[in-house]
């Protein structure tokens, strides 16, 4: 390539710094908004991953149960009886600081005394002599506990230093004798979570004696001995899995969600290719002169096109470091709502930081350069059309941009078409229903321009006389340079209509929570009773704490569940424990008819009832049967009934106290219904009640709980709103850079308008006028696109990622605002470049061809 | 012009993604597996006088004698055996179990795994005729019934290695261990009554009072069973010895280590004689030893009763420590004067408390008539 | 008719700078300019003739010396203000034409009148009026780069009487037309602006609009000199 021919290029470019910047930092925000969800989502299943191999080391195999744990016998059995030799018990347990009670950790107890070949990493301490130490102090001296250096330095704690925590028992000091290592800045983020101590600790400050909350299993090959040997002691209510397996199926509930988020990244990337695509045609079209020339000059069609590539790239790759940059410290925020969110749908995670993995940098690497190079295509094309030292006339340009108009028209009618077919016909993929709801999207977008087109004429032709001939301007500079102002609407539109269109999901999808929440509160208190559930002591407790509840004159009946997790497909399946009366049946929303023997089966017969979601994952229908394991082997139980629920996406069965005491060992209570008698004073009610209870243990009324619901649905849509919002940044620094571009275009018919007698703030007004009229239109055509977006989602793409049901919930408002977000982002847009416009000089302006 | 420009940027893109890939993959590059702690030093620093001492001579009361003493910090049950299956193929065994205390008290728990005791056992051995030998370790703690012993009965556990009475009193024993690659399953008689070493059962191991411990033997056990290498199983037959002892301190300060013989003569008389090495190179006073003779009579050993002159020596190619490798005793109050050679040169335990534990074989003059014989022996503190 | 100063020009001088270098234009220039007198303007490319009408209407400023129209001196007004006066007292038309694309012929006569006032159909009318005289009457509804070169600049010099300004300043009005059209529209300047006795200043090297002026000026050494 000619070196002085790149220099034009080159010198051309910063001629332009305004459009320059603005095109990178379109593709830095596309990228940067990709790299962050994918940043955030990792982080918070690595951190899950790495949590379990910071304890388990190596381990291959895990036996694991539900609420209750293990019985430490099975162990003694598997070690002692069978001889296994690598096993690791583990206690494990979440414990929060008693100074900073949201700032929790998860305190592990272990052996010290296991195979070495685990090697976790509270064995990777200096020197052996000093590790071997400190794992017999852990051992020796009760309450020593190893935390992360970074850990004790953010709570200002040194060695030999006491800090105090509060678990589901209670109170208790640690000593602080020794520092976890890490050996590498994903470790450190996973540690830093953790609190390691003795078995024995872990046990006496969790409270759960004569349990394990898991064993971990180290399998070298495979060993069909050892599988046998665990397999015949495992008891019912435990499961052996594989390390990978579990992280694997963690990563597959998370799967729908996460391709949610993904859809909003590559939301931003799409609407920052369309602020590409402008740059460069902006760039392409101002050098038609230039090119023209090269052209005569004997510079080839390949060169025009490789020097257009060239300069594309290099915005890229600028654009692309400044993305990855911006993307880590936006993940950083991201993961914090992700993290939140997926503890309230899914699983605990404890994310502090990010974790950057070589692989998300290059995924976001690749995106941002194939993006900026698929839209910089056309341009680069259209540059090598150019014939040779012709002046081109704008309006020459401008009659064969009308014909791409329609052409585009054409073609989004057939997109929007077939994105609905495509986002209707896509069974339970996720995936393809985002893909159609894109694909319809950019049909609209495509439309957009032959909207714009019919809107401002009609406007000229109805308002025209109505307008003046200053105010006739705006209106007609749209129409005429359709095919740049075309695609600022476009964007536009495409970022408010994805607004509009999740307000209205998240808008119907909280009307119907509300109702469903409203519905399910049926008691007047509840009693709520966390921790672990464990078979004994605390279960005993909870009883005797039922008892007296139900004697107290007030309360003239009880309810209540117990929420476990049973074993179904050897797959741990959520169950809720109920003993329900008449009232709090009635909190149950059906998703079809039910017969009046409902109740009697569901109390009498072994029955269960499915959530939604359950039995849209599982295929379930009424009457099949679902079958638990027990110690008694697999247990059938028919399902009689779906409900709905909006608690989680992976669901969950629910059956009677007495169904499951008759497999199941008694694990007390998660949480109790109080019903008052009537006219009974609440508050009063409410305090005695409070006096009954001990620890954690506490009372809420159903307004409490309501409330606390509401705060975890919105919480669970921070993340959309924050992508939302980003999108919505990018598409308005692609208005912002089409403007620019535009009125650039524009410098001299401007400076004839001066020239002619128009002031300053004529011309400002003149220039935001045609912005706002631009924003307004993107917003109008937004709404119907919207719609159709709100509609794709609650009714393909939500009902396929978490099986939820809704009904649609129109709220006005929302049409209102993104109206309003669209026609003020607009105007906030043109504000720039009036302002730039205004002040340059009319005799400058009238110099330039 | 152009293409150096992209090739700064080339190289800035990609020594970003190598700082990336710096900071997040070292994971995968773990350090290797440190080499075992050595609980040498995980053996508490706590204060010698919480826990007891052996003092005096005790009265020993069995079973219950045969079950640890958490009161000292340091016990152990100690087998070990020639063995031979019926086409006179030779095997040696060590299959020990050691108790430590970590700390003189356990605090009140609730939980099992509350529990100061740690196990430690030692599992050998010798294959002659392929010249190799096995070895195998294990640690427990003793809550959950991990590891532990009985005082009911002779039993003593450590997960599935044990020594365990077969009736509900001492012998028949039953030993049982199963290494990587390698298992012996025996019982083992009792053909020689217990043996009570020292003073009494009192084996002082220097000048210091209390720097003794409780020790007992039984020399001869005769010895049945299988020993499994790899996929093949021997049916043997042999002799072993078995050692207990506890102590809460042994060795001084200027002791270096000690070298322990164990050998049964074909005239059913057994020796033990332990020799105690200072570090400035002489031989400690307290070393000590008995015979045993055919009627099951002790003679008690002392220092000046035994010579030892070593006639080989042999460097571990493991650890490079030197050991010596063929010995003279010659005990004259007995008219013995024997020589004791390893079956093989290369028993060294490289576990997390290095020493050298091999099957002899013992050939020489006992009051003119020559005799052979058999037996263990032990070095310690060799560098 | 009076011999009164239309516009007085003093010690009028202006610079540009380019790579920290200072070019001197003009350097204390003076002129006055009778009302109704037609001015011809020559020069060499770059000589600073285009700068010279813009400074005049008030487009640029001058680095010194006072510009005075009908009394009012341009120079001391502020943008805001020169560009109203600018708005009813002068009239420009430009070598390219500088129609408004995006307007049609019609909408580019009354733009200039809009701005001053309320149009009123009086004024509509007079438009099409106008348009008939320039034998423009069909192109009402026409875009401009539907129209031939001298089509446009007929417009053109339509738009800059339309609002009945004082002064008329033409930069090459006939510089891109061909020797017929561009008779046809010094014609059509004479008629409209002699006769109705408007003060122009023009910028041209066509020797018959030399003829018809009343004095003739070329820039040399950074002032006026008579030719």
């Amino acid at each position: 390539m000619s070196t002085i021919l790149n220099k034009s290029s080159l010198n051309f470019l910063l001629q332009h710094p305004w459009q320059l910047a603005l095109a990178i930092v379109g593709i830095a925000l596309g990228v940067a908004v990709v790299i962050s969800i994918d940043l955030a989502m990792e982080s918070s299943l690595t951190a899950f991953d790495q949590a379990g191999k910071a304890f388990s080391g190596t381990a291959t195999h895990r036996i694991i149960a539900s609420e209750g744990g293990l019985d430490e016998k099975l162990y003694t059995q598997l070690r002692v009886g069978q001889g296994i030799k690598k096993l690791s018990p583990v206690v494990s347990g979440y414990v929060q600081l008693a100074k900073q009670t949201n700032n929790s950790f998860k305190l592990i107890g272990i052996d010290p005394f296991i195979e070495k070949s685990f090697k976790p990493v509270w064995q990777q301490e200096q020197s052996k002599n000093q590790r071997a130490a400190l794992l017999a102090r852990l051992v020796v001296e009760p309450n020593t506990v190893l935390i992360s250096d970074k850990t004790a330095r953010s709570l200002h704690l040194k060695i030999n230093d006491e800090f105090t925590i509060v678990s589901d028992s209670g109170k208790q000091d640690l000593k602080i004798i020794g520092f976890l290592q890490a050996n590498n800045a994903i470790s450190e983020q996973v540690l830093a979570k953790l609190i390691i101590t003795d078995i024995a600790t872990a046990q006496e400050v969790l409270g759960l004696f004569g349990r394990l909350s898991s064993i971990e299993v180290l399998m070298d090959n495979y060993e069909p001995e050892t599988l046998t040997k665990i397999l015949k002691l495992l008891p019912g209510s435990a499961l052996f899995v594989s390390v990978d397996s579990q992280s694997q199926s963690m990563r597959e509930m998370t799967r729908a969600f996460s391709i949610n988020l993904k859809a909003l990244g590559l939301l931003s990337l799409l609407v920052g290719m369309f602020l590409i695509y402008n740059t460069m045609t902006f760039l392409v079209m101002q050098r038609r002169r230039l090119i023209g020339c090269l052209r005569s000059i004997g510079i080839t069609r390949r060169q025009i096109f490789k020097l257009i590539i060239g300069e594309a790239f290099l915005l890229a790759i600028i654009g692309t470091l400044i993305g990855i940059a911006l993307g880590i410290a936006l993940g950083q925020s991201l993961l914090y709502m992700v993290s939140e969110t997926i503890n309230a749908i899914y699983f605990r995670v404890d994310a502090t930081s990010l974790i950057i993995r070589p692989a998300q940098i290059g995924k976001g690497v690749f995106l941002g350069i194939a993006a900026t190079l698929v839209a910089v295509l056309p341009p680069a094309w259209e540059a090598t059309r150019f014939p040779p030292a012709t002046v081109l006339i704008r309006s020459g340009l401008e009659s064969s941009t009308r014909q791409l108009v329609s052409g585009a028209k054409l073609t989004g009618f057939i997109l929007i078409a077939g994105g609905l077919a495509l986002a209707l016909s896509s069974a339970q993929s996720v995936s393809w229903g985002l893909a159609g709801i894109f694909i319809i999207v950019f049909g609209f977008a495509l439309l957009t321009p032959a909207f714009t087109l019919g809107l401002v004429q009609m406007t000229d032709k109805l308002f025209g006389r109505f307008l003046g001939i200053a105010g006739r301007l705006p209106v007609r500079t749209i129409s005429s340079e359709i095919s740049r102002t075309g695609i600022a609407v476009a964007a536009l539109m495409i970022a408010v209509s994805a607004t509009i269109g999740m307000e209205l999901m998240i808008g119907s999808l909280r009307q119907t929570v509300t109702e469903w929440v409203q519905a399910s509160l049926a008691a007047d208190l509840y009693v709520t009773l966390p921790g672990e559930k464990i078979i004994g002591g605390r279960a005993i407790e909870e009883h005797q704490l039922k008892k007296r509840l139900a004697d107290l004159p007030d309360v003239q009946m009880l309810s209540s569940a117990l929420h476990t997790k049973l074993i179904a497909n050897d797959e741990f399946t959520k169950v809720s424990v109920f003993e329900l009366n008449p009232q709090s049946r009635k909190g149950f929303i059906f998703k079809d008819k039910v017969n009046d023997d409902l109740w009697d089966r569901f109390e009498q017969q072994q029955t269960v009832m499915v959530t939604e979601p359950y039995a849209y994952y599982h295929a379930i229908r009424i009457g099949q049967e679902i079958l638990l394991q027990t110690d008694k082997g697999k247990q059938p139980f028919e399902v009689i009934a779906v409900y709905a629920d909006y608690s989680g996406d992976q669901g969950h069965l629910s059956m009677s106290r007495q169904n499951y005491q008759r497999y199941w060992p008694d694990l007390g209570y998660s949480g109790i219904g109080v019903y008052a008698r009537k006219h009974t004073d609440l508050k009063q009610l409410e305090n005695q009640l409070y006096k009954l209870l001990t620890g954690q243990q506490s009372v809420k009324s159903d307004k409490d709980i309501y409330k606390a619901s509401m705060e975890v649905f919105e919480q669970t849509f921070t993340v959309t709103e924050t992508l939302r919002w980003l999108s919505a940044a990018v598409a308005f620094v692609g208005v912002l850079s089409t403007l620019m571009a535009l009125q650039f275009e524009r410098t001299r018919q401007l400076g004839i308008l001066r020239a002619i007698g128009l002031t300053r703030r004529q011309l400002t007004f003149l220039v935001i006028g045609e912005t706002g009229l631009m924003g307004l239109i993107a917003g109008l055509f937004a709404i119907p696109v919207g719609y159709v977006v709100a509609y794709v989602l609650i009714f393909v793409v939500y009902e396929r990622s978490f099986g939820w049901t809704m009904a649609f919930h129109f709220d006005p408002m929302v049409v209102y605002q993104g109206l309003a977000l669209a026609f003020i982002a607009a105007v906030l847009a043109g504000i720039f470049p009036a302002l730039k416009m205004a002040r340059i000089k009319p005799a400058e302006a009238l110099r330039i061809e | 012009m152009r293409e150096r420009k992209f090739i700064v940027l080339a190289i800035v893109l990609l020594a970003f993604l190598i700082i990336f890939w710096r900071q997040t993959f070292t994971f995968s590059m773990l350090t290797p597996p440190a080499e075992d702690g050595s609980f040498g030093q995980i053996l508490s620093r706590d204060e010698e006088e919480n826990f007891a001492h052996a003092l005096k001579p005790r009265k020993f009361s069995f079973p219950a004698d045969h079950g640890a003493h958490n009161r000292y910090r340091t016990e152990w049950w100690y087998f070990t055996g020639n063995l031979k299956n019926p086409y006179g193929r030779k095997f040696g065994y060590e299959l020990t179990f050691f108790r430590f205390a970590l700390k003189a008290d356990t605090p009140p728990s609730k939980s099992v795994w509350r529990n100061n005791q740690l196990y430690m056992a030692h599992f050998t051995v010798t294959d002659v005729e392929e010249n190799h030998f096995y070895t195998d370790e294990r640690f427990s703690r003793t809550g959950n019934n991990l590891a532990g012993t009985s005082n009911k009965k002779y039993q003593v556990w450590l997960h599935d290695w044990s020594a365990s009475s077969l009736d509900n009193s001492d012998f028949p024993l039953r030993l049982q261990a199963k290494g990587p690659e390698f298992a012996i399953d025996l019982i083992l008689k009792a053909r020689k009554d217990l043996v009570l070493q020292g003073e009494q059962g009192l084996s002082r191991k220097s000048e210091k009072p209390g720097n003794a411990s409780y020790y007992y033997s039984y020399p001869r056990l005769t010895t049945e069973g299988s020993i499994n290498i790899g996929d093949n199983k021997f049916s043997v037959m042999g002799d072993s010895w078995m050692d207990r002892e506890w102590s809460t301190s042994s060795l001084s300060d200027e002791q270096a280590g000690w070298d322990w013989f164990a050998l049964q003569f074909a005239d059913n008389s057994e020796l033990m004689f332990y020799r105690l090495r200072r570090k400035d190179g002489q031989q400690d006073s307290n070393s000590s030893g008995s015979v045993i003779l055919a009627d099951s009579s002790k003679i008690t050993l002392r220092k000046q009763d035994v010579k030892i002159k070593v006639l080989d020596t042999w460097k571990s190619p493991h650890s490079h420590s030197i050991y010596p490798s063929k010995w003279h005793l010659s005990i004259p109050g007995q008219n013995l004067e024997v020589d004791v050679i390893p079956l093989i040169n290369d028993q060294e335990l490289n576990v997390s408390y290095r020493y050298w534990e091999g099957a002899v074989s013992v050939k020489g003059i006992k009051n003119g008539k020559s005799i052979s014989g058999q037996g263990y022996v032990e070095l310690t503190g060799y560098k | 008719m009076q011999a009164e100063a239309a516009i007085i020009i003093t010690e009028l001088s202006k610079s540009y700078h380019e790579s920290g270098l200072r070019h001197d234009i003009f350097k204390e220039l003076n002129l006055s300019v009778n009302r109704g007198e037609f001015i011809v303007l020559l020069g060499r490319s770059g000589s600073g003739k285009s700068t010279f009408l813009n400074l005049i209407s008030g487009i640029d400023c001058p680095d010194k010396g006072k510009i005075i129209i009908n009394n009012t001196n341009i120079t001391g007004l502020s943008e805001h203000d020169r560009t109203l006066f600018r708005r009813h007292h002068i009239g420009f038309v430009f070598q390219s034409y500088n129609l408004i694309p995006t307007l049609t012929v019609a909408e580019n006569l009354l733009l200039p009148l809009e701005l001053i006032r309320r149009i009123t159909q009086k004024e509509r009318d007079n438009v099409t009026e106008l348009l008939a005289k320039l034998n423009l009457a069909d192109r009402l509804d026409s875009y401009p780069d539907r129209l031939s070169g001298g089509e446009q600049q007929r417009v053109a010099i339509a738009r800059a009487l339309i609002h009945d300004p004082d002064v008329i300043l033409a930069d090459e009005p006939t510089g891109n037309l061909d020797l017929d059209t561009g008779q046809q529209v010094l014609e059509l300047l004479d008629i409209l602006v002699r006769k109705a006795g408007k003060t122009m200043i023009m910028v041209t090297h066509s020797q018959e609009v030399i003829g018809k002026a009343d004095r003739v000026f070329s820039i040399k050494n950074k002032s006026l000199v008579i030719s």
